[in-house]
């Protein structure tokens, strides 16, 4: 069921949930990949969709309620009993569970925990690892990885390059005026 | 399982962390109110120091050689009408200023003032500051939407352009300081530096820094964003008020604060120069912010603005391979040398 209906704001969404993701990853300890998260999700791809979702002129989006719906509320279920299962086996359930979830005295808690009293060196030393796993033991996979990547810009470029490659600009839909009259279809 | 040994040991710290937690926000009072002051004092520096660089006098009616004038200004800021824009996106048009202010102050939590006098002291403070800022290009889009506006749309459209391709260059400047220094935190940037500051072996990238710092910060000659003979006054066309404010505020307050970023990667932080060592650290410090906020000033008053795709052009295929050359060069250096 999709209840926005402007795709702006569900882009906004989208940074929000990013942004609560790198949150989670900050109170478990892990900070290295908070701020990365942060930095390549939020300030870059994001960036990006908001870019093409701006340009492109989108008006609407089809309101089919009910596929949706069922879609979701399977996966919702699915994560759910996947969250339950782990916090039951773990340490992670910190929580009185008479108690209300988020009251000050319980963030200050999770603070105290995660933040304060894990070790700065240990956390250092958990860079280093990943650092010593990525070019030590799967450098190969790691390169890989990079040329993934290259392909993608080498595309793009093709794509764009007007002499060499090719181009998928079309000049008259940019400037003549009533151009969604005539190009009905692409919309 | 519920770990009643932990809970018991979180009953016993509640009453130790109010008091803390009073602590550390009177803190953070005192850091945002003395930063506002510093905002309003820069407004009034550049005025000044642009005037008499053109030779005139600049603003000298409001109080003593005009002192007082940032703060009539803000108090006429502060009394006129909010108006908001026919079909505008009125939660979202309302929520870009105060991102883009709030951004821009919780960036000052870690910045070191002195060897144990920040706000905020963790091991990955230079990645904070690059998360944070990043961030900071929301606010601008927003509002250059939302105002349903073509000019503020284009200006927001140009200044986000602007501000990503400049982070990259930000970024590898941060990571170069990071091998130079091998770690992530502020304060460690600066012990680094306790023999020789870090502008003596990487001149040529604090030249790099300087540059990406005005155009992150959409100032001159790299103001493309509020360029008046093309769009009106950029993203914040349609602003008025508090609104206009709060943009105006978190603008340099980003000055003020690369600034501070500039003299703690490359001039030593609080660091006095040999023989000087008696002067307190916080005193360094701000002498060094005050010369690098005087530059951002003076290339303004001096320099006409660049063309867009000249701006472009700069950062990506002149800026961004310099800085990835100079960092492979330190690290081959460090790692084998």
């Amino acid at each position: 069921m999709i209840s926005v209906l402007n795709p702006i704001n569900s882009v906004l969404f989208l940074i929000s949930i990013f942004f609560a993701v790198s949150i989670v990853f900050i109170l478990l300890g892990i900070d290295f990949f908070g701020f990365i998260f942060l930095i390549i999700y939020v300030g870059a791809i994001a960036v990006l969709f908001l870019f093409i979702v701006m340009m492109l002129n989108i008006q609407k989006i089809e309101t089919d309620k009910f596929t949706y719906l069922t879609i979701g509320v399977f996966i919702l279920i699915i994560l759910f009993m996947e969250l339950f299962l782990s916090l039951s086996y773990n340490y992670l359930l910190i929580f009185d569970s008479n108690k209300v979830f988020f009251t000050m005295e319980n963030i200050r808690y999770i603070y105290n925990i995660f933040v304060l009293k894990s070790d700065e060196y240990y956390r250092f030393l958990m860079v280093e690892s990943l650092g010593v796993m990525l070019f030590e033991y799967y450098p190969i996979q790691l390169m890989l990885s990079g040329l993934n990547l290259l392909v993608a810009m080498i595309g793009s470029i093709f794509l764009t390059n007007f002499k060499r490659g090719f181009s998928t600009k079309k000049q008259y839909n940019q400037l003549a005026r009533n151009h969604y009259l005539i190009n009905s279809n692409i919309y | 399982m519920f770990n009643y040994n932990l809970y018991f040991e979180y009953i016993k710290n509640i009453y130790f962390y109010n008091e803390y937690l009073i602590y550390a926000l009177s803190l953070v009072l005192v850091n945002l109110i003395f930063l506002l002051l510093s905002i309003a004092i820069t407004t009034l520096l550049e005025r000044k120091v642009m005037s008499s660089i053109q030779r005139r006098r600049g603003p000298n009616v409001v109080g003593l050689f005009g002192l007082l004038q940032p703060i009539a200004d803000g108090l006429k800021l502060f009394l006129k009408e909010i108006i908001i824009p026919s079909h505008s996106n009125v939660f979202i048009f309302l929520f870009a200023p105060v991102f883009t202010f709030f951004t821009s102050i919780i960036l000052w939590l870690v910045i070191p003032f002195g060897e144990s006098v920040s706000l905020l002291d963790f091991s990955y403070s230079s990645l904070y500051l690059l998360a944070i800022s990043s961030l900071g290009v929301y606010g601008i889009i927003f509002s250059g939407w939302s105002s349903n506006s073509k000019y503020a749309f284009l200006g927001g459209l140009r200044s986000a352009a602007q501000m990503i391709s400049y982070e990259v260059t930000i970024s590898f400047i941060f990571v170069t300081m990071i091998i130079m220094s091998s770690s992530f935190n502020l304060i460690d940037f600066v012990l680094a530096q306790e023999y020789v500051w870090f502008i003596f072996p990487l001149f040529p990238l604090y030249f790099i820094f300087m540059i990406s710092a005005l155009a992150e910060t959409n100032r001159a000659p790299f103001d493309l964003p509020e360029a008046e003979a093309e769009l009106v006054a950029g993203y914040n066309v349609e602003y008025s008020s508090i609104a206009f404010a709060l943009f105006f505020l978190g603008e340099y307050s980003n000055i003020i604060l690369m600034s501070g970023i500039a003299s703690i990667f490359f001039w030593g932080g609080w660091l006095s120069p040999i023989g000087l060592a008696f002067l307190p650290s916080f005193f360094a410090f701000s002498i060094k912010v005050s010369i690098h906020v005087f530059i951002f000033i003076w290339v303004r008053a001096s320099f006409p603005r660049y063309r867009y795709d000249q701006l472009m052009k700069l950062g990506w295929k002149t800026l961004i391979p310099i800085t990835m050359i100079i960092l492979y060069f330190y690290s081959f250096i460090l790692l084998f040398i």
